[in-house]
């Protein structure tokens, strides 16, 4: 019967038979581009059936057959010897000697030469290769081989059969010393030692590989990779080589080699088993949906790859980089929270709660502050440390008020139950739920007073508050002691001295901040504001003689950035002390500047007048009609320069003009300014347009250009249309022409990663002039939020704002569910619908839109006079009186709560009567 | 981040007067005209740990600054400074099998 072969040999015997009508030459062509593959095995099988075919017709010894036996056989004993198969690679490198004692060096081709070299013992070889000196061209490769050999097997006395002069044999003396320091590991005193080498020596790449071992030491990657790349192919250490390439670049190493396990040992490189288990868990996490049982069984191996002495801070980590990802790729948190049962159970609460906290999205929908108030609960887990304990919630209250603030969540709509949990937090605040973020801010820093970007951003918080006015200066000073090598505290106290009329304190502030940045050219320029302030208080009492000198100290002050500001306040304040009559004068004077000056000049004197009360109304008449009559030397400006013209005064202006906005004086003109400009000018002029609200004409232009009337020949490029794609659907979708993401998905799919970049930075311009879901879209560039249901509603209500919050803070984000079915019933309830006038918790109360109208109206901070006529203007339409004495007699309980101007709007006859009463 | 200690070789549990005299040790073995690429990652790693303010806040929401999971779980694994002392000539040789041990 006969022995059954097993699968491999069954598959051998296969083969063979497959080229028994194959004639031997095929063969042993094939056999030798096996050898060259490295795969002396499959080159071996070949040979073995050349010879048995060659026997078989009875032909003569075939030439060459013996040569590629032994470089088969020495390659597999290599091959072996690798391995660690020591014994089986001896037998094999017997059978690679035998087959060699039949070959004729000197009929071998220079490469079969040169294999042949390779795989002999240098003993061996020198005395062959010096038999051959004379009869063969001299090849580098050759004697790269030898010298390989030699710094190996160090057996130097064998190259006494050279000549002295022969390069392997006179550069011996300068290796072999350095050879000795190779084997102690100095590579760098090896590489010293070898500076002798030529770089024509057949020694030279040792040179070079002590150069790259001694990059790899020193951690210097980039070294390394120069090294690598001067090392010939053939260079005896390959697998080192590989691995130290795999070390220095990773992406170059991972070309289909496998890497040698011992060789990482000694090197103590082992990151491989670490990157294939990351790798792993990645391709676990990628899947749709992702292996979470795998992803779980891999995290505790990897965690103590990573970090063997603290597998759980490893654990941690990876648990937090899942967790934080969660978001960007839509995996759901809770099966990542779940796997927190691979910690202990305190840990687990911190780690899930920081986890939650980190990823939370402050949107338009929720701010969710349970995982802060969680995070808090369990922070000596993580904060060992009373100090650290006390930073750590210095940064949760800060991060509270800038996500909420930054995310836009309206204080009165996240719910009181949530109001009162960050009061919780808090200990001392205010007890007004607006004045939330400050508060928060107040308490965190006074946990962590040295916070000045915390300051900074209190002071964002209280700029818009007139209410907070006191509470602003207190932070302030604060701010101006504690960090007494900073100007900047002291600037915006002057300028806050300022916008109250503190003409001495802004000056002693500003005293204070030369001290401390005497080159700052940012003080002489507040303080000439400070006097354009003082002679605008001067204008509108009617002290011009005052208005003037202030003026002159303005401009004393010589500040080139704002000499249009002074030109502007000197013709209003000519205008306003001689009447009507100085217009053709100030029409001349306007007219020696160049177009853009001239119109933006006009605009500017139009916008600062049309706030004073006491101006005559014939003199703003005149001026318009100047403008109007100005209106051709449009056509003489670039584009650029109709930007220049359109665009907002800086921000250092808003005390002495009534608005920034330059826009507006001509929007009339708007659809004219923008058919004069193009290319990077047009997306200028639309984001000036859109800030100032002008969103029709915009909305026009683009629907213009799209349809290419009226458009210069190849003005509109692809990518400009693409922006204005983007423009459009901003636009309409805010006015509720469109809904979805669809608008805005179609032009970001077609746009390359250049353009992309350019509509997200398009997209982010355009954000604080929207609202809701629309704005956080274009926040963060993802469009998809805009298909929810509740972005059709332009938003959430908010009743179900608040509903939300609580139920969130409640029971956590899983109870989605519930609170579906909680939306579903608010949805359905009818007493939801329009803002009710008669309830307490309405969404801006008329109080406080009385207070945002008087902001707007610029009379904060005037003196009385000014307030009295201000007054008596707004109370001269009967209207508007009979409805201020409404709020008075419904809010006189909430007269404390009022600022200073409201009081005297609402109440101009208490102060009187209590006088009187007096 | 962890990984930030593990560029450093230190422990999560350090403390914060060990972060400044282990970053200049390692700035002095590995000056940043020698190896540019590990300098920036060692120095960034001391930024992100050099006092108990920035200590913290790293703790709290150093996660954040990764967008990307797969590179942040790279960052990672590769952050530990593996071993790097070079062997001798001889231990190379018989871990390639090329001489016996």
């Amino acid at each position: 019967m006969p022995k059954k072969l097993s699968r491999q040999e069954r598959k051998r015997e296969q083969e063979k038979n497959k080229h028994k009508h194959v004639p031997p030459q095929h063969l042993l062509q094939q056999g030798r581009q096996k050898l060259e593959d490295g795969d002396p095995r499959q080159a071996l099988d070949y040979f073995k059936q050349v010879q048995g075919a060659v026997e078989a017709q009875g032909l003569g010894p075939l030439p060459g057959l013996d040569f590629l036996f032994f470089c088969a056989y020495a390659q597999r004993a290599e091959q072996l010897a690798a391995k660690g198969m020591v014994r089986e690679a001896a037998a094999v490198r017997n059978m690679a000697d035998g087959q060699g004692t039949s070959i004729d060096p000197s009929a071998l081709s220079a490469d079969d030469f040169l294999q042949y070299i390779r795989h002999l013992e240098p003993a061996q070889a020198i005395p062959i290769y010096a038999r051959s000196v004379g009869q063969r061209e001299s090849s580098a490769q050759v004697e790269q081989a030898l010298a390989d050999q030699m710094v190996v097997h160090r057996c130097w006395e064998t190259l006494s059969c050279l000549d002295q002069d022969h390069s392997l044999r006179r550069d011996a003396e300068i290796v072999k010393p350095a050879v000795a320091t190779m084997d102690e590991g100095a590579w760098e005193q090896a590489g010293a030692a070898l500076v002798g080498i030529s770089r024509r020596s057949p020694y030279a790449p040792w040179r070079i590989f002590c150069r790259a071992m001694a990059c790899f030491d020193a951690q210097d990657d980039s070294g390394l990779r120069q090294a690598l790349d001067l090392l010939p192919q053939h260079f005896i250490l390959s697998q080192t080589v590989d691995e130290l390439w795999s070390v220095c670049s990773p992406e170059r190493s991972r070309k289909g080699k496998v890497l040698s396990a011992p060789v990482q040992q000694v090197l103590g490189t082992g990151g491989v088993d670490r990157e294939q288990l990351a790798r792993a868990l990645l391709a676990a996490l990628h899947q749709d949906p992702p292996h979470w049982r795998e992803v779980e069984r891999l995290l505790p191996p990897l965690a103590k790859a990573i970090h063997p002495e603290e597998p759980l801070a490893a654990c941690v980590a990876l648990l937090e980089i899942i967790g934080v990802g969660a978001r960007q790729n839509r995996w759901p948190l809770s099966n990542i929270l779940a796997m927190q049962r691979l910690l202990p159970r305190d840990l687990a609460q911190a780690v899930a709660a920081r986890i939650e906290l980190v990823n939370q999205a402050t949107s338009h929908s929720v701010w969710n502050v349970a995982p802060a108030v969680a995070y808090l609960a369990h922070l000596n887990v993580e904060f060992p440390e009373a100090r650290q304990q006390t930073l750590a919630r210095a940064h949760i209250l800060e991060f509270l008020a800038r996500s909420g603030h930054n995310g836009g969540a309206c204080p009165n709509c996240v719910g009181t139950q949530v109001i009162q949990s960050l009061w919780g937090l808090m200990g001392e605040h205010s007890g007004d739920p607006h004045l939330v973020y400050a508060d928060l801010m107040l308490a965190s820093l006074e946990l962590d007073p040295d916070n000045r970007e915390g300051y900074r951003f209190l002071l964002e918080l209280l700029r818009g508050d007139t209410s907070a006015r006191p509470r602003m200066e207190r932070v302030l000073t604060e701010m101006v002691h504690r960090f007494p090598d900073d100007p900047d505290p002291c600037l915006e106290l002057a300028l806050f001295q300022y916008s109250r009329n503190g003409y001495r304190k802004a000056e002693a502030a500003l005293e204070e901040a030369r001290k401390r940045a005497p080159h700052d050219e940012r003080i002489l320029d507040r303080q000439a504001v400070g006097c354009v302030k003082a002679s605008d208080q001067g204008r509108n009492r009617r002290s011009y003689v005052l208005a003037q000198r202030d003026l002159e100290r303005a401009e004393e002050l010589g500040r080139r950035r704002l000499v249009p500001v002074l030109l502007v306040k000197r013709l209003g304040l000519k205008l306003m002390s001689a009447g009507s009559g100085a217009t053709a004068e100030v029409g001349r004077e306007l007219d020696a500047l160049p177009p853009g000056e001239q119109l933006r000049a006009l605009a500017l004197l139009i916008l600062d007048l049309g706030a004073v009360k006491n101006v005559d109304q014939r003199i703003m008449s005149r001026l318009k009609r100047m403008l109007d009559r100005k209106r051709g030397l449009l056509d003489r400006l670039s584009g650029g320069e109709v930007v220049s013209l359109m665009s907002p005064l800086d921000d250092e202006f808003r005390l002495v003009f009534p608005s920034l906005d330059v826009a507006p004086v001509l929007a009339d003109w708007g659809a004219r300014l923008l058919a004069l400009v193009e290319g990077d000018d047009l997306t200028a002029a639309y984001d000036i347009l859109v800030a100032c609200g002008y969103r029709a004409v915009v909305q026009s232009d683009i629907t213009r250009r799209l349809a290419g009337r009226g458009c210069p020949r190849g003005a509109s490029t692809s990518d400009q249309d693409a922006l204005l794609r983007l423009y459009q659907a901003v636009i309409l979708h805010s006015q509720g022409a469109i809904y979805g993401s669809h608008g805005f998905e179609a032009v970001v799919a077609a746009a390359g990663p250049a353009l992309k970049e350019q509509l997200r930075a398009a997209a982010a311009r355009l954000a604080p002039y929207t609202a809701g879901p629309l704005r956080e879209a274009l926040q963060q560039f993802e469009f998809s939020i805009l298909d929810s249901p509740f972005a059709l509603l332009g938003g959430i209500p908010p009743e179900i704002h608040a509903a939300i919050g609580e139920i969130i803070e409640e029971k956590g984000p899983q109870a989605i569910e519930e609170l579906i079915g909680e939306l579903s019933g608010l949805l359905d309830d009818d007493e939801i619908g329009p803002f009710d006038e008669d309830d307490e918790d309405d969404y801006l109360d008329e109080l406080q839109e009385l207070e945002q109208l008087l902001d707007k109206s610029q009379v904060r901070g005037a003196s009385m006079p000014d307030l009295k006529d201000f007054v008596a203007w707004f109370r001269s339409d009967p209207k508007r009186r009979r409805e201020l004495d409404r709020f008075a007699r419904e809010f006189e309980d909430r007269y404390n709560e009022m600022s200073r101007e409201l009081r005297i709007l609402a109440f101009p006859k208490r102060k009187a009567a209590a006088r009187r009463a007096r | 981040m962890l990984t930030h200690y593990l560029v450093l070789g230190l422990s999560p549990q350090a403390s914060t007067t060990e972060v400044r005299p282990r970053y200049l040790q390692l700035v002095r073995e590995n000056p940043p005209g020698r190896a540019p690429e590990y300098f920036q990652k060692v120095t960034a790693a001391y930024e992100a740990l050099k006092d108990e303010p920035t200590r913290v806040a790293t703790t709290f929401l150093g996660a954040r600054q990764y967008a990307d999971v797969e590179m942040a779980l790279l960052d990672l694994v590769r952050a530990r400074p593996s071993r790097r002392k070079g062997p001798g000539l001889k231990a190379l040789l018989a871990a390639e099998g090329i001489l016996d041990e």
